[in-house]
């Protein structure tokens, strides 16, 4: 049975897939900044932050959620003088590696905690110490079937899974996982959903992503 | 169940594989595989390595119980799950 698990863990698990990897080198350098883009969402969809129509994203529940990549993302946004945007926070993430580290270890080490991964201590040339991470359960198949059975099929969708979804578009990572044929019928019922009454409450995640996409796209321009 | 059977003979066992059961209910194999997964359609297994046998009756009223909900109710997989487990 699927564990009840965060945007961010359902990205870090999807991110991690060895076998099918085919990941641009962007994308690996820039996967800790993803899981706390991924947090943010997760933040919002569970009511503890919202994004406000100019961008800003306002914490309306500072209550820890439990989890420690949230409760961590949580703090250190509440520590800030005045409310960002979302690019800002993007662009500041971006600086700050370690913030973004530290958010992205206690995620996986969640997913261990969960017993969905397993780390491996392994050594490259029998020198460099590298840890692999294993999908014990394979819970990244049960996502996709997840997806598959809400998306493709008929029938009321969850909100996480729209937003995992558009989440996971922004990062092309459903390219890993789903058939031409499958990312244009859940293109397709994305669209469909996007005039129905659910994606009222996606409708600011869905900019946010796209901001998160441009804030991080700006800095990684800037930078080089 | 490791050669093709004709549909008389599946519709005449008393267990079918998961492949049989998408012939019989016309619902994506994936999606049969996540309600199994997620303890919605009945299954027996000796082993985990072993194929999945499912109940053809049972499994088949099972699905046409999520697809009724799924369309009459309005309900989520999730609400499903919580309405059907309870």
């Amino acid at each position: 049975m699927l564990k009840n698990l965060t945007i961010a863990e359902e990205f870090v698990l999807l991110a991690l897939d060895r076998e099918t990897n085919k990941l641009k080198s962007l994308f690996r350098q820039h996967i800790a900044l993803y899981t706390v883009m991924a947090c943010m969402v997760e933040l919002s969809l569970e009511g503890k932050l919202r994004f406000e129509d100019d961008d800003t994203v306002t914490i309306i529940d500072s209550a820890p959620t439990g989890d420690k990549s949230l409760d961590r993302l949580l703090s250190i946004m509440m520590a800030s003088n005045r409310p960002k945007k979302v690019k800002k926070w993007a662009s500041y993430f971006y600086n700050h590696m370690f913030k973004q580290h530290e958010i992205y270890k206690l995620a996986v080490e969640r997913l261990v905690e969960k017993e969905i991964l397993e780390v491996k201590n392994k050594e490259i040339l029998f020198v460099i110490p590298k840890k692999k991470y294993v999908d014990v359960t394979n819970t990244r198949s049960h996502i996709v079937e997840k997806i598959r059975a809400e998306l493709l099929e008929d029938g009321k969708v969850e909100e996480h899974t729209i937003a995992l979804v558009l989440f996971l578009h922004s990062k092309k990572i459903l390219n890993d996982y789903f058939s031409d044929f499958e990312r244009k019928a859940l293109k397709q019922r994305i669209e469909k959903l996007r005039k129905e009454k659910i994606f009222a409450t996606i409708k600011s995640i869905d900019k946010a992503i796209q901001n998160m996409d441009a804030a991080i796209a700006v800095s990684t321009f800037t930078a080089t | 169940m490791g050669r093709k059977r004709s549909l008389e003979k599946i519709l005449e066992s008393e267990f079918v594989s998961i492949s049989e059961l998408v012939q019989l209910s016309d619902v994506r194999y994936s999606t049969i595989k996540y309600y199994s997964e997620e303890g919605l359609v009945p299954f027996e297994q000796e082993d985990t390595r072993l194929t999945r046998r499912y109940p053809r009756t049972k499994a088949l009223e099972r699905l046409a119980e999520i697809k009724k909900l799924k369309e009459d109710e309005g309900l989520t997989i999730q609400e499903i799950k919580e309405r059907l487990l309870q």
